[in-house]
């Protein structure tokens, strides 16, 4: 599991939430300057070693459990987060570890196959998967949804050999797909369960039934937390509950908008732990670059939260937000909203996000939308930690900003559209060489 | 002797039996060239509304730009150099026409021999060889002032091969090469090869909806596949020429490749090109190696007034800068053409084609992107199929291809996923040309990191006469 770890967390989950949070700060912040694995023999840059990451996972904590933290042994596959174990069939070993966790909240928790593969007998892998569900481009829910969403979107060149159907493993509750290529006679098994507002998928892949059959009934030693089910897994017990688009509307008390300056294109999925006094107590970057997740961290720690309360206590809960601008509508699960309009830039956004349609451009600037109005600060509730510029403040600035952007361009002769692409075009470009 | 000899034989024959059943690319597809009846070695097929000179006029800014494209610079008068890597963008972009990938001679390797520069200050590098690839080498990480990599300072940026020092038109310029011995004992060096041109005007006109759309339809996968877009980092658009995606248009790509790979200042990168250490710790260029064509900067331009009737080419033709030609010389390139039949016959291809499918490649390698934009520029590039074979995002690849080098935002081991039109004639595979057989290129797609371990898998649990149907599809195209 090399490299599934963030290298930069500190134990600070019992630390008052301020101190947490300038910890926070500092770690994340020394995760820029902290020197890549280095050169081992020295002088030699490592073989077979991923120094210059792109959007990767990290953590505010080394304590905190993740999903991408479990390991693998020769025996099993073992997930503090997802208090789950999954015993290895008898001699298969995990050749390659997977990717880090994709920008919409998928992971590879494990690859399972055979030694030596390409000479086995027995050929097969065994996939273990997560989808979180606060971020999934899928309309699916829970994992029952998700595994019938992807029954029913197949393509043409498998064969359905068992509709989603719920089956009962290691005493949970879990949802079964199977299917087949003719063609290649590959056949594959899909065991999902929800855990943690997670997708958690199994998935075997043979050209031999019985063998998935043997893999499924392995299934039977495995561990797993209470909540696991079709539906049910949303944390509780020993992990925190798991809530989606809690940081949103009226739950959010004090909030403060991340301001990115240098990369702002790619979504950023990030799990908040919030603690039960209604500060962030761990986060989860899912997938940021560092600089990313240095801004989120210093804005998250000012956020405070409406404790959530059952029963008259209020207890921790786990949410997701996502950050920056995701690629598609499907991927507004539990997103952060303001990043069509982030507070406190001297540019306003729009003039580079925006096309060079104009007129869009103006119905946005002087007709904010409703959720424009909604995403720009918690207008209810007053900043009590950071000098946080109100939503009105910031549209006022920003239209008037635009009009007299505008004034002066119309007096000058030139359009309001080649300023636009002037003030695009005027951030320098990262690109090294064509090829 | 006779009792030794048997069993030696027979193990031969084993030996044979076995060669002969297992799975082997068949190496560049015969026939014609890129499929297409017409095409020669230098005379590449535009898209059939270019060849119609629809609207009138384009077919003469083809032609043009393929002229262009064949150019070879010199110093003087064309402002080659100072550092470049070869002298004419056909001399890499050849395979199996102009506008393609890497020919398996490289002439980057004679270029002392045909006197491009000067054997008394520069040496070819030993990653240059006669039948290797044409590559362009990066440096991941800058070095320390004892000659160590520094792991914390992270470069990237073209090393370029050669320098014009020596050379009869190059004054009294004097640079060294890049130390390519000590990057390569340091584990410092990577190299890139050209990227086949054929058929990017349609990836261009692909609209960004599209990709999203292709990309929302692979969700679910279960392969273990994720991907994401290299996007502008001006607007947020999706990038995608280059081996990451890393450039928005074919006019970056082509002004940015003439800067870099051929040392030629123009209107988008107007200053002649240091190597990446020059520029962040040496001050940038000497002043004797600068304005050596004493023309002034840049040296490429638009042309206000049309050329003279000795010009080959209509007046209009003659008036874009090479940058402008050489972008609409790609851009009117046809794409491939798949065989039906070659190589391993109809039904081997066929199968070949599904098992592709089936066993995962084509989450990634999207046979085809369905459709471009209406076209304001030539019918043939609006509301077309784009039979690519990519789906234009960029993927982990994991420590086996990783080349620690971050290009927008992709990172060292994200790269787009390579277009596999033409694959069929293509001599080197993988963005460093580290092959030329097909199947090691796919196995190389596994290790820890990658998100294509799984469609490995997959793919090495087929039979070796399925694996040879897989590979028989892919020569094919």
């Amino acid at each position: 599991m090399h490299a599934r770890r963030s290298r930069h967390r500190v134990s600070g989950s019992s630390l008052p939430g301020s101190v947490v949070g300038l910890l926070l700060l500092c770690l994340i912040g020394s995760s820029e300057s902290a020197a890549p694995t280095p050169p081992n023999p020295p002088g030699k840059v490592p073989e077979g070693v991923i120094l210059v990451k792109g959007a990767w996972s990290s953590a505010s904590d080394s304590v905190t459990p993740l999903p991408e933290g479990g390991t693998v042994t020769s025996r099993e596959y073992n997930s503090p987060y997802f208090h789950l174990s999954y015993p290895i069939s008898s001699g298969w070993i995990q050749q390659y570890a997977g990717p880090p966790p994709s920008e919409s909240g998928y992971y590879v928790l494990a690859q399972i196959q055979p030694p030596d593969a390409q000479k086995s007998a027995s050929r097969g892998t065994v996939l273990i998967a997560a989808q979180d569900m606060f971020f999934t481009p899928s309309p699916a829910k829970n994992a029952l949804e998700l595994v019938s969403y992807t029954s029913s979107h197949l393509r043409a060149d498998y064969v359905v050999e068992r509709q989603p159907t719920e089956v009962r493993i290691a005493g949970h509750s879990f949802v079964r797909l199977d299917y087949v290529s003719p063609v290649a006679t590959l056949h594959w098994a899909v065991l999902a369960t929800q855990i943690r507002c997670h997708t958690v998928q199994f998935t075997f892949t043979s050209t031999d039934p019985e063998l998935i059959e043997h893999l499924v009934k392995e299934m039977s030693a495995m561990k797993l937390p209470p909540e696991a089910g079709l539906a049910s897994g949303a944390g509780g017990g020993d992990a925190p509950l798991c809530v989606k688009d809690y940081a949103g509307g009226g739950n959010v008390l004090n909030r403060v908008d991340p301001i990115f300056t240098d990369r702002r294109y790619n979504p950023i999925p990030v799990r908040v732990v919030i603690g039960a006094n209604g500060s962030v107590k761990h986060i989860h970057f899912v997938s940021s670059f560092p600089e990313q997740a240095k801004t989120i961290a210093t804005a998250l720690r000012q956020w405070r939260f409406k404790p959530y309360v059952i029963n008259g206590k209020a207890v921790e809960v786990e949410t997701g937000i996502l950050f920056g601008t995701p690629p598609n509508k499907a991927l507004i699960s539990g997103r952060q909203d303001p990043q069509l309009v982030p507070a406190r830039r001297q540019a306003p956004t729009w003039l580079t996000a925006v096309s060079l349609c104009s007129s869009m451009a103006r119905r946005m600037v002087f007709r904010p939308t409703a959720k424009h109005e909604q995403t720009s600060g918690p207008g209810s509730s007053p900043s009590t930690t950071a000098p946080v510029v109100s939503s009105a403040m910031r549209w006022a600035a920003s239209t008037f900003s635009m009009r007299k952007s505008l004034e002066r361009r119309s007096r000058s002769g030139r359009s309001a559209r080649l300023a636009i692409y002037t003030q695009a075009s005027s951030r320098p470009s990262t690109i090294y060489a064509a090829r | 002797m006779a009792i030794i000899q048997r069993p030696a034989a027979f193990a031969v024959g084993i030996l044979m039996i076995s060669a002969a059943s297992a799975q082997t690319d068949p190496g560049v597809r015969g026939g014609a060239i890129n499929g297409q009846a017409g095409a020669t070695a230098t005379n590449p097929v535009p898209l059939a509304s270019v060849t119609a000179n629809t609207p009138q006029g384009v077919l003469e800014f083809f032609d043009d730009g393929l002229d262009r494209f064949q150019e070879v610079d010199a110093v003087a008068g064309n402002g080659l150099g100072p550092r470049f890597n070869f002298n004419s963008c056909s001399g890499c972009h050849s395979q199996p026409t102009i506008g393609g990938s890497s020919p398996s001679i490289n002439p980057e390797a004679r270029v002392i021999a045909a006197g491009i520069v000067s054997g008394a200050t520069n040496s070819i590098p030993a990653f240059i060889t006669t039948n290797g690839p044409t590559r362009e080498a990066r440096f991941p990480f800058f070095f320390n002032a004892n000659g160590t990599p520094n792991t914390s300072a992270p470069n990237g940026g073209v090393e370029s091969l050669f320098t014009v020092s020596g050379r009869a038109d190059a004054g009294n310029c004097s640079l060294q090469q890049p130390s390519f011995t000590l990057a390569a004992q340091a584990n410092n060096l990577i190299f890139r090869i050209p990227t086949p041109l054929f058929g990017t005007g349609l990836v261009q006109n692909i609209d960004d909806s599209t990709l999203l759309a292709n990309q929302a339809a692979q969700v679910g996968n279960g392969l273990g596949i994720g991907g994401n877009f290299n996007r502008n980092g001006n607007d947020g658009t999706i990038a995608r020429f280059g081996w990451k995606a890393q450039n928005k248009s074919l006019d970056l790509f082509s002004a940015e490749a003439y800067n870099v790979e051929m040392g030629i200042s123009n209107e988008t990168f107007p200053q002649d090109r240091p190597l990446p250490g020059e520029e962040v710790l040496g001050g940038g260029l000497p002043a004797n190696c600068l304005n050596l064509a004493a023309k002034g900067y840049p040296e490429d331009i638009t042309h206000f007034a049309a050329t003279a009737s000795s010009d080959p080419f209509t007046q209009n033709a003659s008036i874009p800068s090479d940058v402008i030609a050489f972008s609409m010389f790609m851009k009117f390139l046809a794409p491939p053409v798949a065989s039906t039949t070659t190589p391993g016959g109809a039904t081997s291809i066929s199968h070949g084609s599904a098992l592709f499918n089936s066993i995962g490649c084509s989450v990634c390698h999207t046979p085809t992107i369905r459709s471009t934009q209406p076209s304001n520029v030539t019918p043939s590039l609006g509301n077309a199929p784009v039979a690519a074979f990519s789906d234009f995002e960029i993927h982990h690849m994991g420590t086996g291809l990783n080349d620690n080098v971050s290009q927008g935002n992709a990172g060292g081991d994200q790269f787009r996923t390579a277009p596999l039109w033409g694959v069929g004639q293509r001599v080197f595979f993988l963005h460093d040309g580290r092959t030329s057989n097909l199947l090691t290129a796919i196995r190389a797609h596994a290790s820890s990191g990658s998100e294509a371990s799984t469609v490995v898998a997959n793919f090495n649990s087929l039979s070796a006469a399925s694996q040879q149907d897989v590979l028989n599809f892919l020569r094919s195209l």
